[in-house]
C-alpha cells in the first residue's frame, strides 16, 4: 500500500487550468494537500475497505487523483513543484522546533531558486503559506528579511505596501523611547 | 519616585478640578449654579471663549483664561461634518493610492522574527507602522543588550512607560499632556527575558536596578547582576522573578548575605544555574537555608567558609560544580562535599587560584565522584599520581552494571605558569593511564602551554598515538 502510495500520481490544476503531474510524495510536501489526500482518498478508501473487500482499495491507489488549486497560479505552481521536487530527499528542522526553525541558514539552492523578482518571491511565500509548506515559506521569508534589514522605515513601507499609521508626535515618541536599542 | 514638579494637593471645596476646564474655584454661595455651568460646558462639544478674553496659542491647543471661574479652558477646535468626512475620505485616498499590503501581517511577522539576528533587530522596523511596532517591541525587549551608554536611556523607557498609568493619575492637574507614544499601556518590561548588567559599573543605582527587576519580574528568565549597586533593595526585588532560571551573581562585588539571598531565591521552582557573588559573602546563618528545587549548576566563589561547604545539605540535583577563588576552602571541605555529592556530578571544574588548596590536594578527586564526564584541573593543586591506579580505581560494581566503564570524556589541564610546576605532570603519565585502560571513554584532553610540554617530544607522540586508537585528540590552548 505504501509502495503504491509513493508512485501514485496527483494532478495538480492551476488557477488557469494548467496541469501538473506530480508524485503523490512531491504533492505530500505540502500539509494542505497531504491532509486533504489522507482525509478525502484514503479514508474514503478504508470505508469501502471495511465495507466490501480491498477491490475498491486496490483500485483508489492506482488511478491518478486529480487536485485543483486554484489560487495559485501557473507560473508559480510550477515554482513550487520545481521546488518539491529538488528537495524531494531532503530533511527539514521539526516544524513545530522555532528556534531550530529559526536559527537554519537557507540552503544555498533555496537561495538560488528564489532569486526571482520580488512580485513572483511575494507569490511563491503566499502559494507556500496556502499549501502550507513550512520549510518553503521560511526559506522565502528568511530572504525577504535578508532584504529589509537595514532598511528605513520609509523603504520596508513601499517593499510591503504598508500605510504609515503614526503621527509624527508619536513617531518622535517611539525614537525616543528606543533610543537605546539604537547606537551599537 | 516623588514628582517633585506635581502641584501640591488642595482640599475641596476650595478649588474643584473639572473635565476641560482645569481648576475650578468653588464658593460656597454660587455652589449649584456653577456646578450647573460647569456641566453645560463640558457637554457641548466645543468651548467657544467669550469675546473679550487673550486667547493663549499652544502647540497643544488653544487656551483663555476664564475670570468667572478663576480656571484655563482649553478650546477645542470645530470639527464640522463635512470635514470629518473630507478628513475620511483623504485617508481612504491614501489606502487607494497605495494598494493592498503584499504580504500578510501573518507572513510579515514571519519575516520580522527571521531578521532579528542573535536577537537583534532593528529599531526603525517598529517605526514602519503600529502593526509592526507591536511586533518588533517583544523581539527588541526580549535580551536588551546594555551597557554603560544606553544603560539609563533604557532604565527611563522601562520605568516611565510601566509608570504611565500612575503618573497620568498623579499628574490630573497638569493642562497639558506630554505627548505620548501611541500604545501606552505597553509594559516594556513584560517583554525582557534576558537581562545582562554585566557592563554597568558605576551608572548604575541600586534603586534603579531594583525598579528594573520588578517591572520585568513576570518575565525575566536570566539576570547577570551588576558589579555594583546590587544590595539589599535589588535582593528583595530579586523575590518577585518566579521564572528565573539562570542567576549569576559572580560580579557583585557588594556583600551578600547568604541568608537573604536564599530567602530570594527558595521558592524558585525554575531556577537551575546559579553563580555566588565573587568576592565578599556573609555566610552567617547558613543552616537554614532552603535551596531552590531544581538547580543543576552552582558556582561557588567568593569568602564562603569551611562550615558552609561542610554543613550545608548540598541538593542532589547539582550536575555541574565549579569552584572559583575561593580563598578560605580547603581540600578537607571539598572533600567532605563530594562524599556528599560526588557522584551526581557530570561536569567539575576547578580555576586557579585556590589559595587554601595544597599543590597534591585534588588527587582524590576520581575516588568521589565516579560518573563525571568533564574535568578542569589546575596543575597547582594536583600531582602526577591523580591519573594512578589507586585514584583511578576500578568503579564500584553496582548490581546491574557490572562492566561500567569509568565515563570521563574530557580533561582540561591548566596551569597557572608558576615556576616548578611545569615538571609535574608528564605526558607519560596520561599515556601510561590511557594503556592500562583506566579512561577507557576519554576522547579529548585539552593542554595549557603553560604546562610546558614539548609538542614535538616522542612522548607527547605516544600520547597522541595512544589517544588516536581510542578516538580521541589532544588540544593545546593558550
Amino acid at each position: 500500500m505504501s509502495d503504491a502510495k509513493k508512485t501514485q500520481q496527483v494532478v495538480l490544476v492551476s488557477g488557469e487550468g494548467e496541469q501538473f503531474s506530480v508524485d503523490r510524495a512531491i504533492a505530500e510536501r505540502s500539509i494542505l494537500l497531504k491532509n486533504y489526500l489522507n482525509d478525502m482518498h484514503d479514508h474514503a478508501a478504508s470505508d469501502s475497505d471495511s465495507d466490501s473487500d480491498s477491490e475498491s482499495n486496490h483500485e483508489s491507489s492506482t488511478e491518478t487523483i486529480t487536485m485543483p488549486v486554484p489560487n495559485v497560479r501557473s507560473s508559480v505552481l510550477g515554482k513550487i513543484v520545481e521546488w518539491a521536487e529538488h528537495h524531494r530527499g531532503s530533511t527539514f528542522p521539526d516544524e513545530d522546533d522555532d528556534d531550530s526553525r529559526k536559527s537554519a541558514p537557507v540552503d544555498a539552492w533555496d537561495r538560488e531558486f528564489l532569486k526571482v523578482d520580488q512580485e513572483m518571491l511575494y507569490e511563491i511565500i503566499l502559494a507556500a503559506n496556502y499549501l502550507n509548506i513550512k520549510p518553503l515559506l521560511d526559506a522565502g521569508c528568511k530572504v525577504v528579511a535578508e532584504m529589509i534589514r537595514g532598511r528605513s522605515p520609509e523603504e520596508i513601507r513601499r517593499t510591503f505596501n504598508i500605510v504609515n499609521d503614526f503621527t509624527p508626535e508619536e513617531e518622535a515618541a517611539i525614537r525616543r523611547e528606543n533610543e537605546w536599542a539604537e547606537d551599537r | 519616585m516623588a514628582n517633585k514638579s506635581r502641584p501640591s494637593k488642595v482640599t475641596a471645596p476650595y478649588r474643584k478640578y473639572v473635565a476641560g476646564q482645569g481648576f475650578t474655584t468653588v464658593r460656597a454661595s454660587k455652589t449649584n449654579k456653577l456646578a450647573g455651568a460647569s456641566t453645560n460646558t463640558t457637554t457641548t462639544k466645543s468651548t467657544v471663549p467669550p469675546e473679550m478674553v487673550d486667547v493663549i496659542s499652544t502647540p497643544q491647543g488653544y487656551y483663555y483664561y476664564n475670570e468667572e471661574t478663576e480656571s484655563i479652558v482649553h478650546i477645542k477646535p470645530v470639527i464640522t461634518e463635512e470635514e470629518m468626512i473630507k478628513i475620511q475620505t483623504e485617508k481612504e485616498q491614501l489606502y487607494k493610492d497605495i494598494g493592498p499590503m503584499k504580504l500578510p501581517f501573518e507572513i510579515q511577522s514571519l519575516i520580522i522574527k527571521y531578521s532579528a539576528i542573535d536577537s537583534h533587530i532593528d529599531v526603525s522596523f517598529a517605526l514602519v507602522c503600529k502593526t509592526w511596532y507591536l511586533l518588533v517591541l517583544p523581539l527588541l525587549y526580549q535580551t536588551p543588550r546594555l551597557t554603560s551608554q544606553n544603560f539609563s536611556k533604557f532604565i527611563n523607557t522601562v520605568l516611565n512607560t510601566s509608570n504611565s498609568a500612575a503618573a497620568k493619575k498623579n499628574n490630573k492637574y497638569a493642562l497639558v499632556k506630554p505627548p505620548k507614544s501611541p500604545f501606552n499601556s505597553i509594559k516594556f518590561g513584560e517583554y525582557v527575558h534576558e537581562l545582562d548588567l554585566s557592563t554597568i559599573l558605576q551608572s548604575g543605582k541600586n534603586s534603579n536596578v531594583s525598579k528594573l527587576l520588578r517591572r520585568c519580574s513576570h518575565t525575566l528568565e536570566k539576570f547577570t547582576a551588576p558589579q555594583t549597586s546590587f544590595g539589599i533593595a535589588p535582593l528583595i526585588s530579586l523575590k518577585a522573578c518566579h521564572n528565573l532560571n539562570y542567576l549569576d551573581l559572580g560580579l557583585v562585588s557588594e556583600t551578600v548575605k547568604l541568608k537573604d539571598l536564599f530567602v530570594a531565591i527558595k521558592n524558585f521552582q525554575n531556577l537551575t544555574h546559579l553563580s555566588f557573588p565573587r568576592s565578599s559573602v556573609d555566610c552567617e546563618g547558613f543552616q537554614k537555608i532552603k535551596w531552590p528545587e531544581n538547580l543543576k549548576y552552582i558556582k561557588l566563589s567568593g569568602g564562603i567558609t569551611n562550615e558552609f561547604v561542610q554543613e550545608t545539605e548540598w541538593p542532589q540535583t547539582i550536575k555541574t560544580l565549579e569552584f572559583s577563588y575561593c580563598p578560605r576552602i580547603n581540600e578537607n571541605s571539598i572533600y567532605i562535599m563530594l562524599s556528599k555529592i560526588g557522584n551526581n556530578l557530570e561536569n567539575l571544574y576547578f580555576h586557579y587560584p585556590m589559595p587554601s588548596l595544597n599543590d597534591n590536594s585534588l588527587d582524590n578527586i576520581f575516588l568521589y565522584c565516579e560518573n563525571l564526564i568533564n574535568i578542569k584541573i589546575t596543575i597547582d593543586y594536583c600531582s602526577k599520581w591523580i591519573f594512578n591506579e589507586n585514584y583511578l580505581t576500578k568503579l564500584h560494581l553496582t548490581e546491574r552494571k557490572c562492566n561500567k566503564r569509568r565515563p570521563l570524556q574530557t580533561i582540561y589541564l591548566e596551569s597557572s605558569g608558576s615556576l616548578g610546576i611545569a615538571t609535574k605532570i608528564h605526558p607519560d603519565d596520561f599515556t601510561i593511564a590511557l594503556m592500562e585502560d583506566r579512561l577507557p571513554c576519554l576522547k579529548n584532553i585539552s593542554v595549557s602551554s603553560k604546562l610546558g610540554w614539548d609538542m614535538n617530544s616522542e612522548d607527547v607522540e605516544d600520547l597522541v598515538s595512544v589517544m588516536e586508537d581510542q578516538g580521541g585528540s589532544i588540544y593545546v590552548t593558550y
